[in-house]
């Protein structure tokens, strides 16, 4: 299985992604940051559930994607002033 | 054969997305402020996350023996790449129209049509 090297870049992204996500000088750069995060994680579980052939993190992983889609489109409301229903 | 196939193709796209995921994580660190991390960002989805989870369906789809739990994997990174292509441009729109009205500067400037027809309603 050669999945394990595929993973080295892929964990490489998301640590230097999280020292944006500490350090980011405001809040709209945390946002983006750990939505873009969130991708790579996704994609991350759909690796290791590949190479240990278990199908329960493919669920997690589809799950986690439409997660952080509410959650980027919840915060961006909040960032703008307005309600969720308007 | 086919299966030889299917795995060069995946050894391709996955290598793609390595070198993206990379190279848009280093362009979120060394670009200066948030609208040009945009660009980072969307080079880090598109092209790290999305690429290498079509890759991933190749790979499955080749190396995995058991049959259901081949196209169950398979499946399954289909959707989430689909669903990523979909979903992470609007987020993103979203996300950057709204800091827009933030207050986020839009540093190297040269024409900001959104600011001359009076911001976000």
């Amino acid at each position: 299985m050669i999945l394990q090297y595929f993973m080295i870049p892929l964990a490489l992204g998301i640590g230097l992604l999280f020292y944006r996500i500490i350090a980011g000088p405001t809040i709209p750069d945390r946002l983006l940051a750990i939505d873009t995060a969130t991708s790579l994680i996704c994609t991350l579980m759909m690796l290791i559930a590949i190479q240990l052939e278990q199908y329960l993190l493919v669920v997690a992983a589809i799950a986690l994607a439409l997660l952080s889609y509410l959650g980027t489109m919840v915060f961006a409301k909040y960032l703008e002033g307005k309600s969720l229903g308007e | 054969m086919l299966a030889l196939v299917s795995l060069m193709i995946s050894y391709v796209l996955m290598g793609i997305g390595a070198f993206c995921s990379v190279v848009g994580a280093i362009g979120m660190i060394r670009f200066p402020n948030y609208f040009v991390r945009l660009h980072a960002s969307t080079v880090s989805v598109i092209g790290g996350g999305f690429t290498t989870l079509l890759g991933l369906a190749f790979y499955s789809a080749a190396v995995v023996t058991d049959v259901g739990l081949k196209y169950l994997l398979s499946s399954g990174a289909i959707i989430v790449a689909i669903f990523l292509f979909i979903t992470s441009p609007v987020s993103t729109h979203a996300a950057a129209r709204a800091s827009h009205k933030f207050g986020i500067p839009v540093e190297p400037k040269v024409c900001d049509k959104l600011e001359e027809a009076g911001g976000v309603k």
